[in-house]
């Protein structure tokens, strides 16, 4: 009994020395201050504008994994003024619930988002 | 005969040192191979038999995990622990699910446990009651939470205004549901509930343009200009602005915990 | 002296026992990794047993384990260079080796590596025969060779009732693949330019054919109410007229374009669903 006694005395003092407190400390000071962080700033005049401000006044629910705000930056960087515009215009019209229904599974992501980027209208002139 | 001998010691030395690999977890550990170690305390946890010894590898197993941050791995050797609930050594175990939860943000878990570590350890673990604090700021629930600290200032080693400068008056978490509704009552004004008066004045200032611009397009006799757009445009602002004051409020309350948390935090 | 070396003789033979029993105690620890999920912390072990256990056979364990875990982990190529290790020690392994990496290929698209793959197999059980005439069936409608998956898809045995459901499906996916007619995309182009929306009809997007014809409309309209109260020069109509032809021009433009997105993805689903067919067999075979 005596022996059982000290051996679990000895298995209770390796593993309280294991736990180590300070880090515990540690890594709670961090969990709490990422979580006190301000949120990402986007640059830009209009498209700071816009994403800071504005996007999420629009009754939007983007159904998309690259919102058309993002998909129109990306077309306009890649493709030039004209067929930026006219892919972020073809966007915003298939950019709703009924394209959303047609939309193939191999379209849509694991969060339910349909996956749509620019690189997807690349060769198409 | 000599060589039998030293083939004999060779072979012995290859043979020890080889099934001695796997039972270094604790030097890997102070090594920093955290990874490694948790193999090798897996492996320990295999090789042995009593309850109360594979317990303290499991244990062990979920500090290597810690450390790595990855808590849902410390959690899942943590869950694997399977003693009566009131052995001592559970104690330690509930401390870490407390600690593992709270870190990966599972608050109503992490608060869970606390409870049961307080049914089943008394109510008096200094530790216990911070957490209790923690989880209760994080789901937003501030009164109790400052009731839980002020009845246990003394344990904890906290003075009364210490505690109140940790809420700083703000005891009443912003309600979602109210600053939507506010909004729908008056554009913008759900925005500037949740703390944000730019955000408010910019969207109520939007709809009221385009309220005004509708209107003067009608009266203009624009019915498809003023109909379509205006009408259309306007719509979007109205319920998107309500969603967003609901949106802002809950980041608000975030914030505001975060906040908290930190204060508390910095108090210890 | 001939004590002596029946003595050496001896001690190796303890040592060889020994280096065994090491060697199953190592390999119950990997399937008890296994057994909890810990694919990770079971790569990493193997990694760090590999040089203990040198006889070709304990090397192909260890290496068929390896490439098992990571393609658990969907390190899809880290798995097929682990499973190209495995050695011809044990042909259950061989063959799973050679099953798995020929899956993973699918999954790459690197159907001629898949293929090859596949050929190597030996002496194979009769469930395994009937997983190697699935697999080639999904790699041919991979490769679009039609004739070849009927030629193969009529030697299908229903007797596995593991297997009959997806046979099934594959010859049903066959069926769609060959029946597939394209759509035009000049067509596309030419219907919308003269009713917005309709080249969407003509492909099967109806919701977006929709909103397409009601977007211009609205700006059309507009447009439209600009020039006739305040002609060709106003502010109104110069606005709305040119929102009115982006959103034209843009609705052709989409739909020459969605013609070759939708064809895309048509295919990219029905590989998807091949491929799909060709992994559940293989893992209810191996499970």
């Amino acid at each position: 009994m005596r022996l059982a006694l000290s051996f679990f005395a000895l298995l209770m003092v390796t593993i309280l020395s294991a736990q180590n407190k300070e880090l515990d400390q540690h890594l709670l000071t961090q969990a709490i201050s990422e979580n006190a962080e301000e949120d990402q700033k986007y640059d830009g005049l209009f498209y700071g504008l816009y994403k800071n401000h504005l996007s999420r006044q629009i009754l939007n629910d983007c159904i998309y994994d690259h919102s058309c705000s993002k998909f129109s930056h990306d077309v306009f960087k890649h493709f030039g003024l004209f067929k930026g515009l006219f892919l972020t215009a073809d966007r915003l019209t298939r950019c709703n619930r009924a394209a959303f229904a047609e939309l193939p599974p191999s379209r849509i992501n694991m969060n339910g988002s349909g996956i749509d980027h620019w690189d997807h209208y690349e060769n198409n002139d | 005969m000599k060589w039998l001998c030293f083939t004999c010691i060779f072979l012995c030395a290859c043979y020890t040192s080889k099934a001695q690999d796997w039972q270094k977890g604790d030097s890997l550990f102070a090594e920093g191979k955290y990874l490694l170690a948790a193999v090798s305390f897996e492996r320990m946890y295999y090789e042995s038999l009593d309850d109360n010894v594979r317990t303290k590898y499991l244990l062990k197993k979920s500090f290597c995990y810690k450390a790595l941050s990855q808590y849902d791995k410390a959690l899942a050797a943590l869950n694997r622990i399977r003693l009566k609930p009131r052995d001592s050594i559970m104690k330690i175990v509930s401390y870490e699910k407390v600690l593992a939860y709270y870190l990966s943000e599972d608050y109503q878990a992490s608060y869970n446990e606390v409870l049961k570590h307080k049914l089943l350890f008394g109510p008096n673990d200094p530790d216990m009651i911070f957490f209790e604090a923690l989880n209760l700021i994080a789901v937003y629930r501030w009164k109790e939470a400052e009731k839980v600290l002020l009845d246990n200032s003394e344990l904890l080693g906290f003075s009364a205004p210490d505690i109140e400068m940790v809420f700083d008056g703000n005891k009443k978490p912003k309600n979602s549901d109210k600053a939507f509704n506010l909004s729908m009552f008056l554009p913008g004004v759900g925005q500037m509930y949740a703390g944000y008066l730019f955000k408010g004045l910019l969207s109520g200032g939007i709809q009221a343009g385009l309220i005004g611009a509708s209107a003067y397009a009608l009266y203009k006799g624009y019915f498809f200009t003023g109909g379509l757009t205006g009408v259309a445009l306007f719509y979007t602002f109205y319920f998107g602005g309500a969603r967003y004051a609901k949106e802002l409020a809950e980041k608000r309350n975030k914030k505001d915990a975060a906040t908290m948390s930190l204060r508390l935090q910095q108090l210890k | 002296m001939r004590i002596t070396i029946s003595l050496a003789l001896l001690i190796g033979l303890v040592f060889r026992v020994h280096s065994q029993t090491d060697f199953q105690l190592d390999y119950g620890f990997v399937k008890h990794l296994e057994s909890i999920s810990s694919y990770d912390e079971a790569s990493l072990f193997l990694e760090s047993i590999k040089d203990n256990h040198t006889s070709a056979g304990q090397q192909d364990t260890i290496s068929f384990y390896q490439g098992k875990f990571n393609y658990l982990n969907k390190n899809r190529f880290e798995s097929i260079s682990f499973f190209k290790n495995v050695g011809k020690s044990n042909l259950n392994y061989w063959n799973a080796a050679k099953f798995y990496s020929a899956l993973q290929f699918g999954y790459l698209d690197n159907h001629e590596a898949g293929i090859t793959e596949l050929s190597l197999v030996e002496n194979l059980s009769p469930e395994e025969q009937e997983l190697l005439k699935l697999e080639e069936a999904g790699f041919s409608l991979l490769t679009r060779n039609y004739t070849q998956f009927y030629q193969i898809s009529t030697s299908f045995d229903n007797e596995f009732f593991q297997f009959t459901e997806h046979q099934e499906e594959l010859s049903r996916i066959a069926r769609d693949l060959s029946t597939h007619k394209s759509k035009s995309p000049f067509l596309a182009g030419l219907f919308s330019a003269i009713v917005p929306g309709s080249g969407k009809y003509y492909i099967g997007q109806f919701g977006r054919g929709t909103m397409a014809l009601m977007s211009n409309a609205i700006f059309a309209l507009q447009a439209y109410e600009g020039y006739r109260k305040d002609g060709s020069k106003s502010p109104t109509f110069i606005v709305f007229g040119s929102i009115f032809s982006v959103f034209y021009v843009a609705n052709i433009w989409g739909s020459v374009v969605a013609v070759r997105v939708q064809e895309k993805s048509f295919y990219d689903t029905q590989d998807e669903m091949v491929v799909l067919h060709m992994h559940i067999p293989l893992r209810l075979l191996y499970k």
